[in-house]
């Protein structure tokens, strides 16, 4: 399973994240735009897997998280699919959000040990994702914490519920 | 002319028969939404199964995929394009009138150029038949799209879902007590409520969210563009090129119209000129198991060229039943009147067989 997730994203993920350079976000929140990944950004205009991999680069170093919160990033193919997501921390509602144009960052309140679960539901066939979390306080990954692909055109499999490994 | 009065009125109190079950159906719909309770039952979740063009359904009469049903296409090679199509992978249909027959095979050729199956807005399909009666063969091309899908509602529509998805979602966490929630689980604790999520999610969220945007597409239509040209054997001519765009809109309860509409340019048999030949087709369907249709359809014939001897314009109308003899293969029976304007003719009746492949099965329901 592992084994053939990182043959399928290692080409691209070598050429996206490397000319990504970690800056400390402004005090406005606002990112430099040398920093966005010129590579990356013109990848997303591939479908799926460089999309996926553009988006996830080019957002992670947008915004830190505050205080005490972990930031959820999701990127999504195809970006017109809407997706339900569902974020439980500890088996209780954290947050519930309709993303809408393939990327999506909330945060909620985390402490360390703590248990995140996500329901992602798309509304449509043929998706794939990638979730990045970013605990405060801590480095930005670009490492995934999941990732997934629709495993098929039935409609009962677009649902996925997985544990979210915050690093 | 007696007799042909006789089958009107039996016509229109089909007609009747068919408004009168889809006001019910009207009025189940309203009174099950207002009751609030988002778990629904067997039965709903049938009703409220994904139909929507990329959603590839199981059953060939709910794709749509079935031999051409609508008046005089047999031996028109160049009426392909009588509806959208649903998930429709692969088909292959013969028809038969006493006027003659006609072969053809379908294809979706956006698989070939969409290597990961993502189609958000529709599908793409090439068609060749032949009229053995004719000698006419002729290759078309037909673009479905669907205005029925999520992408296309609104912000406020997709959050109204969303809540009461989770609602049920949450309903069903609360009876399935998954234990403490709130305290710091252990793995094992995390692991079960994962467990109980993604059944929730399935069995009480999905009902939810396949009735949510059935109501939200209310109306909505599908459409299909379709051009085709036609090459005849006979004469080593071409023969035809023909433009068709049909329109469906998905009623309740399995209730839909559609509308079509076809110009084509032809040659004409005798005298050797070319005319325009403009027809449309109306056509009210029910589909349970067994796909019910009641159409009417004009053409109007004009000539371009001296000398031409084209057939007049009439008016054909008929009711139409559909088998689905497996999931897969539908054979229908239709009978035809045609009024040329000097009374009804006697009732033309036609036989078709199509089987077809869907994009993949729902395991929904």
């Amino acid at each position: 399973m592992s084994q053939k997730k990182s043959k399928t994203v290692a080409g691209r993920k070598a050429q996206a994240s490397e000319p990504v350079t970690f800056i400390a976000p402004s005090s406005t929140g606002l990112v430099d735009a040398a920093a966005i990944d010129m590579f990356g950004v013109l990848d997303a205009l591939h479908p799926l897997e460089g999309a996926v991999n553009a988006l996830g680069a080019a957002g992670i170093n947008a915004l830190a998280p505050s205080e005490g919160t972990v930031q959820l990033r999701l990127v999504w193919t195809h970006p017109s699919t809407p997706v339900f997501i569902r974020y439980f921390v500890d088996g209780k509602h954290a947050v519930g959000v309709t993303g809408k144009g393939g990327t999506n960052s909330v945060s909620i309140n985390y402490a360390p040990g703590q248990k995140v679960s996500a329901s992602l539901r798309f509304l449509g066939e043929g998706w794939k994702f990638k979730l990045y979390a970013w605990v405060s306080g801590q480095a930005p990954s670009h490492e995934p914490v999941e990732e997934g692909s629709d495993p098929s055109d039935a409609a009962s499999d677009n649902v996925i519920v997985f544990k979210v490994k915050i690093p | 002319m007696k007799l042909a009065s006789m089958h009107t009125v039996q016509v229109a109190a089909t007609l009747v028969l068919a408004l009168s079950t889809f006001s019910a159906a009207a009025q189940d719909t309203a009174s099950a939404s207002s009751a609030g309770t988002p778990v629904l039952t067997d039965e709903e979740r049938q009703r409220y199964a994904p139909f929507a063009l990329a959603a590839g359904t199981d059953e060939a009469t709910k794709r749509g995929s079935e031999a051409n049903p609508d008046p005089w296409s047999v031996t028109n090679s160049t009426q392909l394009f009588s509806r959208p199509t649903f998930g429709e992978l692969f088909k292959v249909s013969a028809e038969t009138t006493e006027t003659g027959s006609a072969y053809q095979l379908s294809g979706d050729v956006w698989s070939l150029f969409d290597p990961f199956k993502n189609r958000p807005w529709g599908t793409l399909q090439l068609s060749g038949s032949y009229a053995p009666d004719t000698k006419e063969a002729s290759l078309g091309l037909k673009f479905n799209y669907s205005t029925r899908v999520a992408a296309l509602l609104s912000d406020k529509v997709l959050d109204t879902i969303r809540e009461r998805t989770q609602e049920a979602v949450d309903q069903c966490l609360a009876s399935a007590n998954v234990g403490k929630r709130g305290v710091t689980m252990t793995d094992e604790e995390e692991q079960a409520f994962n467990k109980s999520l993604k059944y929730c999610e399935d069995t009480a969220g999905t009902p939810v969210v396949n009735k949510d945007l059935q109501v939200a597409y209310g109306f909505r239509p599908n459409f299909a563009l379709g051009v085709a040209a036609a090459h005849n054997f006979d004469t080593g001519r071409f023969a035809k090129f023909a433009v068709n765009g049909s329109m469906e809109v998905p009623l309740v309860q399995g209730f839909s119209l559609i509308l079509n509409g076809d110009v084509a340019n032809d040659r004409v048999e005798t005298g050797g000129g070319r005319a325009w030949t403009l027809s449309g087709t109306g056509a009210v369907n029910y589909t349970t198991p067994i796909k019910l249709e009641l159409s009417g359809a004009f053409k109007l014939k004009g000539c371009l060229t001296d000398p031409c001897e084209a057939d007049g314009s009439n008016f054909e109308f008929g009711p139409r039943i559909a088998y689905p003899v497996t999931k897969d293969t539908v054979l229908a029976l239709n009978l035809t009147w045609k009024d040329t304007g000097a009374g009804l003719s006697d009732v033309f009746s036609g036989l078709a067989l199509s089987h077809s492949f869907g994009f993949e099965p729902s395991k929904q329901n």
